[in-house]
Parts: structure tokens; sequence; C-alpha cells
């Protein structure tokens, strides 16, 4: 803790410090707690999504080639991101995680097993694993390479989202990779270091209104067995290496449900808990960027799609238009300004809220890592924002596909000839507006609260806030242009 | 058990006894948790494990010497002196525990375990106890000195690497 003046009279309430509250689903409905419980729980929840992975992936190979006719594109890229990024992570954390069929022939390899638990002495865990189960190199050990795979997929992403054969294409690659991984690297290597929706599920997890976390700390620390993340003859060892005696953020938890299952003493509990309220702690460099990457992107999409910018979406589609000046151009400017200048600017902020604050005691990089959870809710409301009209203008398309997932000319409910009527487009800005303004207020309120941990003293809590408080707001505001011009 | 100075003695040395093996085993765990992952933090909690399971053999002699073999141990000790414990629930995806870490960790639960004692020693009025206590504290002032070597050892070792 830093102040100014340590014998200032006023001091930030420490009340307003208190975590927040939070409510134990498990207490409240113990049948769930049974449900994850059991040993087949994730087999089951996953084996659906397993399917229509297969369904994609025959649909991109031997469906049609028009993007909104084909079921890969419609649900995935409409259905499934926008369910995604504004119900899955804002309201389950990394549900998704649980559910997610990519890493499921990992597992299967490395345990042996779909169902059942093996007991033995692979190292670090008390099961057994197959597989070289090496550990993943220290230098790679952080979320960097997600960072930069999000990107350049993004770069691409007006080819994935109308070329099924693209989409299909990456889908397979990161399939075969998180296998391959599975059988050299221990656990769940893939995601933890890996995959690129990882990064971006991580980064937002932290605003969600459920939490998996030890009920009561003390047990743990008290705990021999450490079987949550050591593993047990109930449970698998925590795939995603994580300790839950002290966890405090969502960010890496892949809600598997295997330590509920470990635990010897019942001390693991799902919790609900208010949005973006909880998790403020940025730990690394590489979650700032994943940050600034995020916001960035939601802002080059607003652009390119929803502006009246014609000549960009041209350049970003690559395929189509075949400027690939046009598209270098693009995809220099979209890193550049992921990369370099949105971070610099922030930077730039963190030193104004340095010397404004005359906080030459507070290290600029704690301040740089800290004040960077406002870009956090910000980043995932503004995503929300834009993914709200694609949803609105496309939604209709589920439906048709829903009937003709191949575009064969199949009616499988009776609805293969909905008619594409976007849902009530006039609407999109009055929606957007508060989307985009609740980012604000929770990036402002988090930017606060984070604040509070750092000064003691009011008055140079509330300067050093002034420089971030206004990038958050300029950001929002370049928003508010692209959505109502 | 009724309160004379002998049952609280004795009482004290089996939560002594229980307290030890509790932090062992929670060494042992973290031993296994880093072997074949980081072989030298494993080490030192392997170590340390080994210092916890002398020094409960130690108040197991003594308490055999006054008191005949102690009962097998029933209940966890319900007192909560910090244990060892991982700081950080990432660092086994972060890679971000070294030695020093796990030194640090170790001296720190040792600290909260001699300052245990010395509460308890402070609070008790009776002398039987208050001996016992003295003793444990003073087994766990050890831990600590030898805590401290290491460290200081290594970052000596570091210091001259860097020169
Ligand atoms: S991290 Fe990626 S691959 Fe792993 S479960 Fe989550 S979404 Fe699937
Ligand atoms: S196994 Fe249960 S009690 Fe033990 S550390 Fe893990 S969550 Fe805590
Ligand atoms: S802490 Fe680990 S084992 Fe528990 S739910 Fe999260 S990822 Fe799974």
């Amino acid at each position: 803790m830093v102040t100014a003046n340590p014998i200032a009279e006023a001091t930030v309430p420490t009340e307003a410090l208190e975590p927040p509250w939070r409510f134990n689903l498990f207490a409240r409905w113990p049948w769930l707690k049974r449900l994850v419980r059991m040993r087949s729980f994730q087999f089951l929840v996953i084996l659906p999504n397993l399917f229509m992975f297969y369904l994609f992936i025959i649909s991109a190979l031997f469906g049609t080639p028009v993007g909104n006719r084909n079921i890969i594109i419609v649900f995935v890229w409409i259905l499934w991101w926008f369910m995604l990024i504004a119900v899955l992570v804002p309201f389950g954390s990394r549900i998704w995680c649980t559910i997610c069929p990519l890493p499921f022939f990992g597992d299967w390899i490395q345990r042996r097993a779909v169902i059942r638990v093996r007991t033995g002495k692979s190292p670090g865990t008390e099961n057994s694993f197959f597989g070289l189960h090496k550990r993943w190199p220290k230098r790679l050990s952080n979320i960097w390479l997600q960072n930069f795979g999000f990107l350049f997929l993004a770069t691409f992403s007006a080819l994935l989202v109308t070329r099924p054969i693209v989409s299909a294409a990456v889908f397979g690659i990161l399939f075969l990779v998180a296998t391959v991984l599975a059988l050299v690297f221990r656990l769940r290597t893939f995601c933890n270091y890996v995959c690129p929706i990882s990064g971006f599920l991580s980064l937002y997890a932290m605003t969600a209104t459920v939490e998996l976390r030890s009920v009561d700390k003390d047990e743990c620390l008290k705990c021999k067995s450490k079987a949550c993340i050591r593993g047990s003859d109930k449970g698998w060892a925590c795939p995603w290496n994580v300790y839950m005696g002290k966890l405090d953020r969502n960010n890496y938890c892949g809600l598997c449900f295997e330590c509920v299952k470990s635990c010897p003493n019942d001390n693991i509990s799902l919790f609900v808990r208010p949005f973006a309220t909880s998790d403020v702690v940025v730990r690394g460099y590489d979650e700032v960027w994943k940050a600034c990457i995020m916001l960035v992107l939601a802002l080059t999409y607003s652009v390119m799609l929803l502006g009246p910018w014609g000549r960009f979406k041209d350049w970003a589609n690559v395929s189509e238009a075949r400027n690939w000046a046009g598209f270098g151009l693009f995809a220099a400017g979209q890193a550049l300004l992921a990369l370099v200048i949105f971070p610099g600017l922030y930077y730039v902020s963190i030193r104004l809220a340095k010397w404004y604050a005359r906080a030459d005691s507070v290290p600029t990089k704690e301040l740089f890592l800290k004040y960077a959870y406002m870009l956090v809710p910000m980043g995932l409301l503004a995503w929300i924002a834009f993914s709200v009209p694609l949803l609105m203008v496309n939604g209709a398309y589920i439906i048709s596909v829903a009937s003709d997932p191949l575009g064969w000319g199949m009616n499988l409910f009776g609805t293969a000839d909905f008619p594409w009527t976007p849902l009530r487009p006039h609407w999109v800005p009055f929606l957007q507006v508060p989307i985009l303004l609740t980012g604000l207020y929770y990036g402002l309120r988090g930017l606060h609260k984070v604040g509070r941990r750092i000064f003691t003293d009011p008055a140079q809590l509330h300067r050093s806030l002034v420089p971030p408080a206004a990038l958050l707001v300029g950001v929002t505001l370049v928003f508010l242009k692209l959505f109502i011009g | 058990m009724n309160a004379t100075p002998a049952n609280v003695g004795r009482a004290a040395l089996l939560r002594g006894i229980r307290i030890e093996a509790r932090n062992a085993g929670i060494y042992d765990s973290l031993t296994h948790l880093f072997q074949g992952y980081d072989d030298s933090v494993a080490t030192i909690f392997r170590e340390m494990a080994s210092e916890e399971r002398q020094h409960g053999a130690e108040l197991e002699r003594r308490y055999g010497e006054r008191f005949g073999p102690p009962p097998s141990p029933g209940e966890e000790p319900k007192e909560v002196i910090e244990a060892p414990d991982l700081d950080d629930p990432e660092a086994m995806i972060f890679d971000s525990m070294d030695v020093e870490q796990a030194l640090q960790l170790g001296l720190r639960a040792e600290e909260n375990a001699r300052e245990f004692y010395r509460r308890e020693t402070a609070r008790t009025s009776d002398p039987e106890l208050q001996k016992a206590y003295r003793e444990l504290g003073e087994f766990e002032e050890t831990h600590v000195r030898l805590l401290q070597e290491k460290l200081a050892e290594r970052r000596g070792a570091k210091d001259s690497a860097a020169r």
C-alpha cells in the first residue's frame, strides 16, 4: 500500500475492499453436486458436441461451399460465437471447456479410459497417464502463443467465416494438435498454452457470475493429499494444473469438475457471484496484451463488418477481392494497432497516472498490470455489442440451415425455406449503446476497485484513475461512433 | 483426561506429534507434485518432510519416555497453524515456483508454527505445558534457522553467479 501522505486523515474505507457476496450452489442444490460428481458427467456432456463436430466436418467436406447455407459456418460463427461471448462466458465462466470436444481424444489416450479413473504414479499425480507426460517449456508457459494464434486467426477471419472448408481445416488442425500434444506433454498442455480460444475465454471468464472454489481455505491448508491437483482414485489430477486450495480467479480453471470428485474433504463448490467484481487481478504482460488484442479486434471487426467502409471489408476478404496489397495493409495495421499502438496508449495513460498521482513509489509495472483489468469488462461488452447485430441480422440462417445442414436441399424440420429476415435491425443501436455503456461502467468500477488496493489516500487514488479512465471513455466514444454513426 | 499438569503436558506433546506428522504429509504431497516437474523444488520439499518426520520421531520418543507408546492418531489436529502450501494456485501452469520460493514457503510455515508455540507458551499458566510448548517452539526455531541458512546460501550462490 502506498500513500503520498502516510498520515493522511482520509483513507479509503476498508469495508470497500471486502470480497463480494457469493452463493453456494452445491449447498442449495445438492443434485447439482451429485451430477458433476458422476464419473460419466463430462463424457455425457461432450458427446453431443463431438457428434456436432463430426457433422460440421462432414458438411464442410461434402456440403455446399456457400457459407450461409452450410451448418459449420452458420452454427459455429453465428450461433456458437454469440452464445459463447454473450451467454456462456459471462454467466458460465469456462463452461464451454466443460463440453468442448477438441481435447477429447487427447484425454482419452492419456487416460486410456473415457470414464473411469486409473490410480498410479505418473509424475506429480496419483493417477496413471499414458504418453510421455513431459513438461511444457518454461519459456512458453504463458499465453503469448494463444495471443498470437488468435490474432493470426482473426486476421484470416473473413476466410474463416465464409469458407466451410477453411473452418473445417482450422478445427481439424486444432483437434490434431490437441491430440498430439496430449501424447507428448502432461495433462491439458494444449488448453493451457496453445488453444487460441482459451486466451480470451480465460480473460473474460474473470467477469463470470460463477466460480468454482474451495469452500474453506483453512481446510485446504490442513489437507495432506492435495487431491484436487494431484488426483486420487475418485478423480483425475487437475487437467489444468490448478491448485484449488488457493484459487482466486477463474482464468485457468476449465470447469471439468474432476477436483470436485477427487477432494476427500468435500470442500469444493460452485458459487454464484456478482458480474465483473471478484477476479480483478491481471497477472502478467501476456494477459495485458490479450486484453488489448481483444479490444482492438472488437474495434476492427466493427469497422469491417458493421461500418460503412466497404473498402476495409474488401481488404480483409482477400479470397474474394484478391487485393493482396490491401490485405497486407489490413493485416499489418490490425497487428500494429493490437500489439503496439493500443498497448502504447495504455502505457502512456499509466505513466500519466503515476505522474498525476505523484505515485513515484508505485512501480510502473504494478500499475500497468493491475489497471489493465479495466479493459476486461470493457472488452467483453464491446464484443457482445458487436455480436448482437450479427445474430439479429443473420439469425434466420440458423433456422433454415438446421433443416438443411449440408445445403443439399433437405428439409428435416420443414424450415429449410425460412426466408432471410433480419430481426428488428433498427433496434440494433438501442441494444448496442446500453451494452457498451455497461462495459464502460464495469471497466471504471473495476479500475476503481483495483486502485483502492494500491492507494490508501483517496485523493491520490482518484488522480491515478483519471488518465486510464480517460482512455477507456475515449475507446467507448470510438465504439459509439462506429455503432451509431 | 483430567487437567493435571502431566495430562496437559501429554496432550501438548501429542498435539505436537500430530502437527509434525500433518506437515510432513503436506510436504510429501508437495514433493510428489513437483517430482518430474521441477526436481530441485521437489528435493527441498522432500528434505522438509524428512525434517518434520525426524522432529515427530523425537517428540514420540519423549512421549514414550514419559507416558509410554503414543496412541494411534485419531483426529487431525484442529488448530490451523499455517502449514506449507502453494502460494500461487497457478504456479504449476506458469512455472512460477523456483527453489527460492519453495524455501521461502517452508520458512513462512515454520515461522508460523514457531509463533504459534510461542503464543501458547505465553498464554498458558501451566508450567508443564509451558515447558512442552517451549520445546516445540525450539524445534520450529531450528527449522527456521535451517531454512534461513539455505536461503542465504542460495542467494549467495545467485549473487556470485550474477557477478
Ligand atoms: S481451452 Fe480450448 S481446447 Fe481446451 S477445452 Fe477450452 S476451448 Fe476446448
Ligand atoms: S483436496 Fe480438497 S481440501 Fe484438499 S487442498 Fe484440494 S480442495 Fe482443499
Ligand atoms: S480446478 Fe482443475 S480439476 Fe477443478 S474444475 Fe478446474 S480445471 Fe477441473
